[in-house]
Protein backbone atom coordinates (compact mmCIF):
# COMPACT_ATOMS: atom_id res chain seq x y z
CA UNK A 1 0.00 0.00 0.00
CA UNK A 2 1.43 3.41 -0.94
CA UNK A 3 1.61 6.42 1.35
CA UNK A 4 -0.96 8.20 -0.78
CA UNK A 5 -3.49 5.40 -0.35
CA UNK A 6 -2.86 5.24 3.39
CA UNK A 7 -3.28 8.99 3.80
CA UNK A 8 -6.50 8.92 1.80
CA UNK A 9 -7.83 6.12 3.98
CA UNK A 10 -6.97 8.05 7.14
CA UNK A 11 -8.60 11.17 5.74
CA UNK A 12 -11.77 9.19 5.10
CA UNK A 13 -11.90 8.24 8.78
CA UNK A 14 -10.18 4.85 8.78
CA UNK A 15 -7.70 5.88 11.44
CA UNK A 16 -6.46 2.33 12.01
CA UNK A 17 -4.35 2.83 8.88
CA UNK A 18 -2.20 5.31 10.79
CA UNK A 19 -0.45 2.25 12.21
CA UNK A 20 1.20 1.75 8.80
CA UNK A 21 2.54 5.31 8.80
CA UNK A 22 3.96 4.82 12.29
CA UNK A 23 5.51 1.48 11.33
CA UNK A 24 7.00 2.86 8.15
CA UNK A 25 8.55 6.04 9.51
CA UNK A 26 9.17 5.31 13.15
CA UNK A 27 12.84 4.38 12.82
CA UNK A 28 13.48 7.35 10.49
CA UNK A 29 12.05 9.81 13.03
CA UNK A 30 13.66 8.04 15.95
CA UNK A 31 17.14 8.04 14.42
CA UNK A 32 16.79 11.68 13.43
CA UNK A 33 15.97 12.70 17.00
CA UNK A 34 18.58 10.37 18.47
CA UNK A 35 21.30 12.29 16.66
CA UNK A 36 20.47 15.46 18.59
CA UNK A 37 18.97 14.29 21.89
CA UNK A 38 20.72 11.85 24.19
CA UNK A 39 18.13 11.12 26.82
CA UNK A 40 16.15 8.00 25.88
CA UNK A 41 12.94 9.20 27.55
CA UNK A 42 13.14 12.52 25.74
CA UNK A 43 13.72 10.74 22.42
CA UNK A 44 10.61 8.65 23.00
CA UNK A 45 8.57 11.70 23.99
CA UNK A 46 9.71 13.70 20.99
CA UNK A 47 8.98 10.79 18.64
CA UNK A 48 5.48 10.59 20.08
CA UNK A 49 5.01 14.34 19.64
CA UNK A 50 6.13 14.15 16.01
CA UNK A 51 3.64 11.44 15.10
CA UNK A 52 0.81 13.04 17.04
CA UNK A 53 1.60 16.38 15.40
CA UNK A 54 1.52 14.74 12.00
CA UNK A 55 -1.80 13.09 12.77
CA UNK A 56 -3.32 16.37 13.93
CA UNK A 57 -2.43 18.00 10.62
CA UNK A 58 -3.13 15.06 8.37
CA UNK A 59 -6.27 16.65 6.94
CA UNK A 60 -4.22 19.62 5.73
CA UNK A 61 -1.51 17.35 4.32
CA UNK A 62 -1.46 16.96 0.57
CA UNK A 63 -1.31 13.23 -0.12
CA UNK A 64 0.42 13.85 -3.46
CA UNK A 65 3.48 15.11 -1.62
CA UNK A 66 5.96 12.76 0.09
CA UNK A 67 5.58 12.15 3.82
CA UNK A 68 9.27 12.09 4.75
CA UNK A 69 10.09 15.81 4.24
CA UNK A 70 6.95 16.77 6.12
CA UNK A 71 7.92 14.55 9.05
CA UNK A 72 11.46 15.89 8.87
CA UNK A 73 10.12 19.44 9.26
CA UNK A 74 7.99 18.41 12.22
CA UNK A 75 11.07 16.80 13.81
CA UNK A 76 13.04 20.03 13.34
CA UNK A 77 10.29 22.07 14.94
CA UNK A 78 10.00 19.65 17.84
CA UNK A 79 13.76 19.79 18.38
CA UNK A 80 13.68 23.58 18.33
CA UNK A 81 10.94 23.57 20.95
CA UNK A 82 12.83 20.99 22.98
CA UNK A 83 15.98 23.10 23.05
CA UNK A 84 14.03 26.22 23.86
CA UNK A 85 12.41 24.42 26.78
CA UNK A 86 15.71 23.28 28.22
CA UNK A 87 17.70 26.42 27.50
CA UNK A 88 19.48 27.66 30.58
CA UNK A 89 17.73 30.73 31.90
CA UNK A 90 18.40 33.14 34.70
CA UNK A 91 15.59 32.74 37.15
CA UNK A 92 13.65 35.81 38.10
CA UNK A 93 12.52 35.00 41.56
CA UNK A 94 10.38 37.81 42.83
CA UNK A 95 11.23 36.98 46.42
CA UNK A 96 14.85 38.02 45.93
CA UNK A 97 15.46 41.12 47.99
CA UNK A 98 18.36 43.41 47.36
CA UNK A 99 19.68 42.71 50.82
CA UNK A 100 19.77 39.00 50.10
CA UNK A 101 21.04 39.36 46.61
CA UNK A 102 24.71 39.77 47.42
CA UNK A 103 25.82 39.85 43.85
CA UNK A 104 23.46 42.62 42.81
CA UNK A 105 24.09 44.61 46.00
CA UNK A 106 27.87 44.42 45.67
CA UNK A 107 27.82 45.37 42.04
CA UNK A 108 25.33 48.16 42.46
CA UNK A 109 27.42 49.60 45.26
CA UNK A 110 30.42 49.77 42.96
CA UNK A 111 29.50 53.16 41.60
CA UNK A 112 32.47 53.20 39.26
CA UNK A 113 31.14 50.15 37.49
CA UNK A 114 27.60 51.44 37.49
CA UNK A 115 28.67 54.69 35.88
CA UNK A 116 30.23 52.84 32.99
CA UNK A 117 26.99 51.09 32.19
CA UNK A 118 24.66 53.14 30.11
CA UNK A 119 21.35 53.31 31.96
CA UNK A 120 18.20 54.95 30.75
CA UNK A 121 15.82 56.87 33.00
CA UNK A 122 13.58 53.94 33.71
CA UNK A 123 16.48 51.67 34.60
CA UNK A 124 17.96 54.32 36.89
CA UNK A 125 14.65 54.70 38.66
CA UNK A 126 14.28 50.96 39.11
CA UNK A 127 17.80 50.71 40.55
CA UNK A 128 17.05 53.53 42.98
CA UNK A 129 13.85 51.90 44.14
CA UNK A 130 15.56 48.54 44.40
CA UNK A 131 18.27 50.06 46.60
CA UNK A 132 15.67 51.64 48.86
CA UNK A 133 14.29 48.18 49.49
CA UNK A 134 11.22 48.04 47.27
CA UNK A 135 10.02 44.70 45.98
CA UNK A 136 9.53 44.00 42.27
CA UNK A 137 5.75 44.22 42.54
CA UNK A 138 5.92 47.51 44.43
CA UNK A 139 8.31 48.94 41.84
CA UNK A 140 5.87 47.93 39.13
CA UNK A 141 3.00 49.61 40.92
CA UNK A 142 5.03 52.74 41.60
CA UNK A 143 6.25 53.14 38.03
CA UNK A 144 2.97 51.88 36.57
CA UNK A 145 4.62 49.12 34.58
CA UNK A 146 3.79 45.42 34.58
CA UNK A 147 5.62 43.11 36.96
CA UNK A 148 7.10 41.10 34.11
CA UNK A 149 8.58 44.26 32.58
CA UNK A 150 10.25 45.06 35.91
CA UNK A 151 11.60 41.53 36.05
CA UNK A 152 12.95 41.65 32.53
CA UNK A 153 14.55 45.09 33.01
CA UNK A 154 16.27 43.84 36.17
CA UNK A 155 17.35 40.71 34.39
CA UNK A 156 18.84 42.78 31.58
CA UNK A 157 20.64 44.93 34.14
CA UNK A 158 22.06 41.90 35.87
CA UNK A 159 23.34 40.59 32.57
CA UNK A 160 24.83 43.97 31.68
CA UNK A 161 26.62 44.17 35.02
CA UNK A 162 27.83 40.60 34.77
CA UNK A 163 29.19 41.24 31.29
CA UNK A 164 30.94 44.41 32.48
CA UNK A 165 32.42 42.55 35.40
CA UNK A 166 33.73 39.78 33.16
CA UNK A 167 35.26 42.32 30.81
CA UNK A 168 36.96 44.03 33.73
CA UNK A 169 38.44 40.76 34.91
CA UNK B 1 10.33 0.58 20.41
CA UNK B 2 7.17 -1.48 20.08
CA UNK B 3 5.94 -0.07 23.34
CA UNK B 4 6.45 3.49 22.12
CA UNK B 5 4.62 2.75 18.86
CA UNK B 6 1.68 1.46 20.89
CA UNK B 7 1.78 4.58 23.02
CA UNK B 8 1.65 6.75 19.91
CA UNK B 9 -1.34 4.85 18.56
CA UNK B 10 -3.09 4.96 21.91
CA UNK B 11 -2.62 8.73 22.09
CA UNK B 12 -3.86 9.13 18.51
CA UNK B 13 -6.98 7.11 19.33
CA UNK B 14 -7.59 9.05 22.53
CA UNK B 15 -7.26 12.30 20.62
CA UNK B 16 -9.60 11.10 17.90
CA UNK B 17 -12.12 9.79 20.43
CA UNK B 18 -12.25 13.17 22.14
CA UNK B 19 -12.59 14.96 18.82
CA UNK B 20 -15.31 12.63 17.52
CA UNK B 21 -17.33 12.70 20.73
CA UNK B 22 -17.14 16.49 20.82
CA UNK B 23 -18.18 16.64 17.16
CA UNK B 24 -21.17 14.35 17.72
CA UNK B 25 -22.33 16.23 20.82
CA UNK B 26 -21.86 19.58 19.08
CA UNK B 27 -23.79 18.43 16.02
CA UNK B 28 -26.55 16.98 18.16
CA UNK B 29 -26.90 20.21 20.09
CA UNK B 30 -26.86 22.30 16.90
CA UNK B 31 -29.54 20.11 15.35
CA UNK B 32 -31.75 20.25 18.45
CA UNK B 33 -31.37 24.02 18.74
CA UNK B 34 -32.15 24.59 15.07
CA UNK B 35 -35.22 22.37 15.17
CA UNK B 36 -36.42 24.05 18.37
CA UNK B 37 -36.04 27.54 16.98
CA UNK B 38 -37.63 26.62 13.64
CA UNK B 39 -40.58 25.10 15.53
CA UNK B 40 -40.95 28.18 17.75
CA UNK B 41 -40.79 30.66 14.90
CA UNK B 42 -43.11 28.56 12.75
CA UNK B 43 -45.68 28.29 15.54
CA UNK B 44 -45.53 32.03 16.25
CA UNK B 45 -45.87 32.79 12.51
CA UNK B 46 -48.95 30.57 12.25
CA UNK B 47 -50.43 32.13 15.39
CA UNK B 48 -49.95 35.65 14.05
CA UNK B 49 -51.52 34.69 10.72
CA UNK B 50 -54.44 33.05 12.52
CA UNK B 51 -54.92 36.14 14.65
CA UNK B 52 -54.89 38.38 11.59
CA UNK B 53 -57.27 35.94 9.85
CA UNK B 54 -54.94 35.99 6.89
CA UNK B 55 -55.74 32.36 6.05
CA UNK B 56 -59.21 33.49 4.93
CA UNK B 57 -57.50 34.88 1.85
CA UNK B 58 -56.42 31.38 0.89
CA UNK B 59 -59.77 29.71 1.75
CA UNK B 60 -61.33 32.07 -0.73
CA UNK B 61 -60.06 29.75 -3.51
CA UNK B 62 -62.33 26.94 -2.36
CA UNK B 63 -65.49 28.74 -3.46
CA UNK B 64 -65.59 28.77 -7.23
CA UNK B 65 -62.73 28.03 -9.51
CA UNK B 66 -63.44 30.94 -11.85
CA UNK B 67 -63.56 33.56 -9.10
CA UNK B 68 -60.49 32.05 -7.47
CA UNK B 69 -58.59 32.14 -10.71
CA UNK B 70 -59.55 35.76 -11.29
CA UNK B 71 -58.35 37.04 -7.91
CA UNK B 72 -55.54 34.50 -7.39
CA UNK B 73 -52.56 36.87 -7.68
CA UNK B 74 -54.28 39.74 -5.85
CA UNK B 75 -55.05 37.50 -2.90
CA UNK B 76 -51.62 35.97 -2.88
CA UNK B 77 -50.08 39.44 -2.86
CA UNK B 78 -52.25 40.57 0.03
CA UNK B 79 -51.44 37.35 1.90
CA UNK B 80 -47.69 37.91 1.56
CA UNK B 81 -48.06 41.51 2.63
CA UNK B 82 -49.77 40.38 5.81
CA UNK B 83 -47.04 37.90 6.76
CA UNK B 84 -44.69 39.31 9.45
CA UNK B 85 -41.54 39.80 7.40
CA UNK B 86 -38.95 39.59 10.18
CA UNK B 87 -40.19 36.27 11.49
CA UNK B 88 -40.38 34.89 7.98
CA UNK B 89 -36.82 36.02 7.29
CA UNK B 90 -35.49 34.44 10.49
CA UNK B 91 -37.38 31.26 9.67
CA UNK B 92 -35.89 31.15 6.18
CA UNK B 93 -32.38 31.71 7.51
CA UNK B 94 -32.84 28.94 10.05
CA UNK B 95 -34.12 26.59 7.38
CA UNK B 96 -31.11 27.41 5.20
CA UNK B 97 -28.83 26.61 8.15
CA UNK B 98 -30.66 23.35 8.68
CA UNK B 99 -30.24 22.40 5.01
CA UNK B 100 -26.53 23.26 5.15
CA UNK B 101 -26.24 21.25 8.33
CA UNK B 102 -27.78 18.22 6.64
CA UNK B 103 -25.51 18.59 3.60
CA UNK B 104 -22.45 18.68 5.88
CA UNK B 105 -23.78 15.76 7.88
CA UNK B 106 -24.24 13.73 4.71
CA UNK B 107 -20.76 14.66 3.52
CA UNK B 108 -19.09 13.61 6.77
CA UNK B 109 -21.38 10.73 7.62
CA UNK B 110 -19.15 7.99 6.19
CA UNK B 111 -16.04 9.51 7.74
CA UNK B 112 -17.62 9.66 11.20
CA UNK B 113 -18.92 6.09 10.93
CA UNK B 114 -15.47 4.87 9.86
CA UNK B 115 -13.87 6.72 12.75
CA UNK B 116 -16.34 5.27 15.25
CA UNK B 117 -15.76 1.77 13.89
CA UNK B 118 -11.98 2.18 14.15
CA UNK B 119 -12.21 3.58 17.68
CA UNK B 120 -14.54 0.77 18.74
CA UNK B 121 -12.20 -1.85 17.26
CA UNK B 122 -9.17 -0.35 18.98
CA UNK B 123 -10.67 -0.06 22.44
CA UNK B 124 -12.28 -3.48 22.18
CA UNK B 125 -8.83 -4.94 21.48
CA UNK B 126 -7.47 -3.31 24.65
Amino acid sequence: MTDKEIILKIKSGEIDYYKYIVDRYYSFVYQLIKRKVFNIDDIDDLTQNVFIGFYKNINKFNQLKPVKPYLYQIVLNELKMYYRRYKKTLSLNENIKVGDDDFLEKIINQESLLEKIFLNEKEKRIIDLLLTGYRYQEIGQKLKIPLNTVKSIIRRLRLKIKRMKNEKQ
Amino acid sequence: MKNNKEKILKKVYQLETKKTVFEIVFKGLTFTTLILFIYLFFISLIEILKEQQSFDLLFFFRETFEVGKKYFFDNLLVFFEEIPKLILLILLVLIIFLIRFFINLKKNYKKTINKLKAIYKFFKKI
